[in-house]
């Protein structure tokens, strides 16, 4: 039971910590356009450059190959002072890149893996489809083989800036209408594929990130595929191998700091009786309640990573850390609904970006669904981690 | 960083648990009749143990471990409905020892004195070095020899024989010793600020453990009474109405845990203990804890239904004692308004 780290671990923290601070990009980002892309892509660009691409990735990959440690302390400090999120990022470096070091041929590796710690391309998903959310195993999009292409028909949901990708990491049907997790692919596709039509969709704060995605008659080739046909639900399960509980370090920190800015809200606030909010007893209860709850959000994190260490792999605990990590959000940004009082409906002049509240707060209801929803969580918990009968 | 026990500590554990499952199980707090939470002879068998001295340093007279291994210890306590007097006793020891009073340290770790636990009512003066007043509710105080008495600045050990009014009650924690204590200017026999030792941050973070102790026994029994236990043809655990409940005991267990271990090493180490790290993740911890306790507790008489509700099982029980935790070293209240003073913390 400690929380020490060696002179070496402090050391790569200090190294870390100053390059981000003078590396970091200064310009705003505005999601939901051609300059988020960009601005992604400069990003990561950078980051290789600079030695930090894909710090979970091998080294023979092009990544880091950082230990366990040096991930949690980079993802700390990288969280600390703010960097940039993953954002369009997030696929390729987290989901498709690690997949195709896992299941990928030697020829895929090659082609694939260097754009993405390079930042030369975007990647999206398309799992989820209308009728297979949190059921994913009844995904019905279909891939019918022609000669050395797949035909792809059918449509997927929910896939993130889909828009902005340049590829696709896809789930289809390529067995039978009922053969579940033993007849689907894990392919490549690309997002200029003719007879694809892209659709965002609005969601309730406003963004536009979601997409639909339509396939008609979708030719991808058979060389795309990855880890065989009929073999994709094993192969979209093989980055979580690349998990070292440290997943869930930047949403901890964040929370954290999320936590702090409301708490100078309240103190900034007037209520209606003239006192700022921080003033009134209900309010400074319930802040500090999730001020405690976001505080073992931190710790939390720092136990899934010592359990890892103890057994080589991160376990179902992980499924605990999401949904506390979720649900925390989500309380923290509808205290801070209830903090803002009549303030939330618009921008008054608080000093802050007061808009901001508010469109987090209807952003937030996506957590708890995205991901896995929160009941899928429970079930895992409940099944994985206690034992209980399915 | 590693916040998993050692293996040694984890042989402290199996040790503590052989011994609490032998001596002191559940179950004995099932039987009828009038046996307190805890005896002369289970006293000595317990200081035997060495646990009264558990967390103290050999130099003051201790078994040389420190606050991780007394957390840990609190941990199983709690799990076994352990008397409030043991962490009474084991604070004693310390206040004692740290005070400069050899010869009363050396009595409570070698359980000749056992120490009760007060909790504060109304009309308190702040506890100074040599008197205490005020009107206080003491826990396991009918067959002790001291009484604790904390407040924010101070702590203090008085005789239970030198308070003015000492009037034993009937309590909702069935088996739980329990009156009312008028105290009027009554000497201190050994008494620390808060600047000399926290004994107040030491029992918030030990009861904290205590209160864990009953999230994860009531988790536990809810899980194995959800596989076994049948309706509609299977296992209720099988129902996501139950399965969701035993998940978010699990979640607030977690949450607690990782909580709590964060906050014992950080105030174990002197550098940090002064540090408001410390303070603050410990105050947080028996927050989280106090929240744990109480909601699995009551969690648990609903998977157990209507059985949960009757005195044949053991799930009540650790209602009840949920509640009297919640009252020691300062009420979530308490501390909800302590952290509200305190800045962020350092991340």
């Amino acid at each position: 039971m400690n929380l020490d780290f060696t002179p070496e671990q402090e050391q790569f923290r200090e190294k870390v910590r100053s390059w981000l601070l003078d590396n970091m990009p200064k310009e705003e980002r505005v999601e939901g356009t051609d300059q988020a892309r960009e601005y992604d892509l400069a990003w990561q660009k950078k980051l290789y450059e600079g030695g930090w691409a894909g710090i979970n990735w091998p080294k023979e990959y092009g990544g880091q190959g950082f230990d366990t440690f040096q991930q949690l302390i980079f993802l700390m400090e990288y969280a600390k002072v703010n960097a940039p999120g993953d954002h369009y990022r997030f696929n390729g470096l987290n989901l498709a890149g690690p997949t195709i070091i896992a299941c990928g041929s030697e020829e895929q590796k090659k082609q694939y893996l260097p754009p993405i710690l390079k930042g030369e391309v975007i990647w999206c998903q398309g799992f989820s489809e209308p009728s297979a959310g949190s059921d994913l195993a009844n995904l019905k999009c279909k891939a019918e083989i022609d000669g050395d292409e797949l035909v792809v028909n059918g449509s997927k949901i929910w896939t993130s800036w889909a828009r902005f990708a340049d590829l696709q990491q896809l789930l289809v049907r390529t067995g039978a209408a009922d053969s579940r997790h033993k007849g689907i692919t894990w392919v490549i596709n690309t997002m200029d594929n003719p007879g694809m039509e892209i659709r965002p969709i609005k969601d309730m704060s406003g963004g536009d990130d979601l997409h639909e995605v339509f396939y008609d008659n979708v030719r991808i080739p058979l060389k795309n595929v990855v880890g065989g046909i009929d073999n994709g639900w094993r192969v979209s399960m093989a980055q979580l191998a690349f998990e070292r509980g440290t997943a869930f370090m930047p949403y901890a920190v964040r929370s954290s700091t999320l936590m702090e800015e409301l708490i100078d809200v309240a103190k900034n606030t007037p209520l209606e009786d003239g006192r700022f909010a921080i003033n009134d007893d209900h309010i400074a209860h319930e802040l500090m309640k999730l001020r405690a709850e976001t505080r073992a959000l931190l710790a939390m994190t720092l136990m899934g990573v010592s359990r890892n260490e103890r057994t080589g792999m991160p376990g179902p605990e992980g499924s605990i850390l999401k949904l506390y990590s979720s649900e925390i959000h989500k309380k923290v940004l509808k205290l801070a609904m209830e903090i803002l009082g009549p303030e939330r409906f618009h921008n008054p002049d608080l000093g802050g970006d007061h808009w901001a509240w508010p469109r987090k707060f209807l952003y937030s209801f996506a957590d708890t669904l995205g991901g896995g929803t929160s009941e899928i969580q429970r079930n895992i918990i409940g099944e994985r981690v206690l034992g209980l009968p399915k | 960083m590693d916040l998993l026990p050692t293996e040694e500590q984890n042989q402290i554990v199996d040790a503590s648990v052989g011994f609490l499952e032998k001596e002191l199980p559940v179950e004995r707090m099932l039987q009828s009749g009038e046996q307190p939470l805890i005896d002369r002879t289970m006293l000595g068998k317990i200081a035997e143990l060495g646990w009264f001295g558990i967390g103290l340093s050999e130099d003051l007279g201790g078994v040389g471990y420190g606050l991780r291994e007394e957390t840990l210890l609190c941990v199983e306590m709690g799990r076994y409905l352990v008397s409030p007097a043991v962490l009474g006793s084991i604070l004693g020891t310390r206040l004692a020892a740290v005070a400069g009073d050899e010869e009363l340290a050396a009595s409570i770790m070698a359980g000749e004195k056992l120490v009760a636990v007060a909790i504060p009512r109304y009309s308190q003066t702040p506890v100074v070095d040599n008197t205490v007043t005020g009107e206080y509710y003491v826990f396991e105080g009918d067959d002790a020899d001291l009484v604790l008495i904390v407040d924010d600045n101070a702590s203090a050990l008085v005789e239970k024989s030198a308070i003015s009014i000492f009037k034993a009650l009937p309590c909702t924690d069935d088996k739980m010793q329990f009156a009312a204590a008028s105290c009027e200017n009554v000497s201190t026999v050994a008494a620390l600020k808060k600047s000399d030792e926290d004994i107040y941050l030491r029992g918030v973070l030990l009861t904290a453990a205590m209160q864990l102790g009953i999230a994860e026994a009531t988790r536990d029994r809810c899980v194995e009474y959800a596989k076994v236990r049948e309706q509609y043809g299977k296992p209720i655990g099988a129902f996501q109405a139950i399965k969701h409940y035993c998940a978010e005991m699990a979640v607030k267990c977690e949450a607690s845990l990782s909580q709590i271990y964060v906050a014992a090493i950080e105030l174990e180490d002197p550098a940090k203990a002064q540090g408001d790290n410390a303070v603050f993740d410990t105050l947080c911890a028996k927050t989280l804890a106090s929240d744990a306790a109480m909601d699995n507790a009551n969690t648990a008489v609903q998977v157990h239904g209507g059985m949960g509700f009757t005195q044949e099982m053991d799930i009540h029980l650790f209602v009840k004692r949920a509640h009297v935790l919640d009252q020691l070293f300062g009420t979530q209240r308490k501390q909800l308004q302590q952290l509200s003073k305190l800045a962020g913390p350092a991340l």
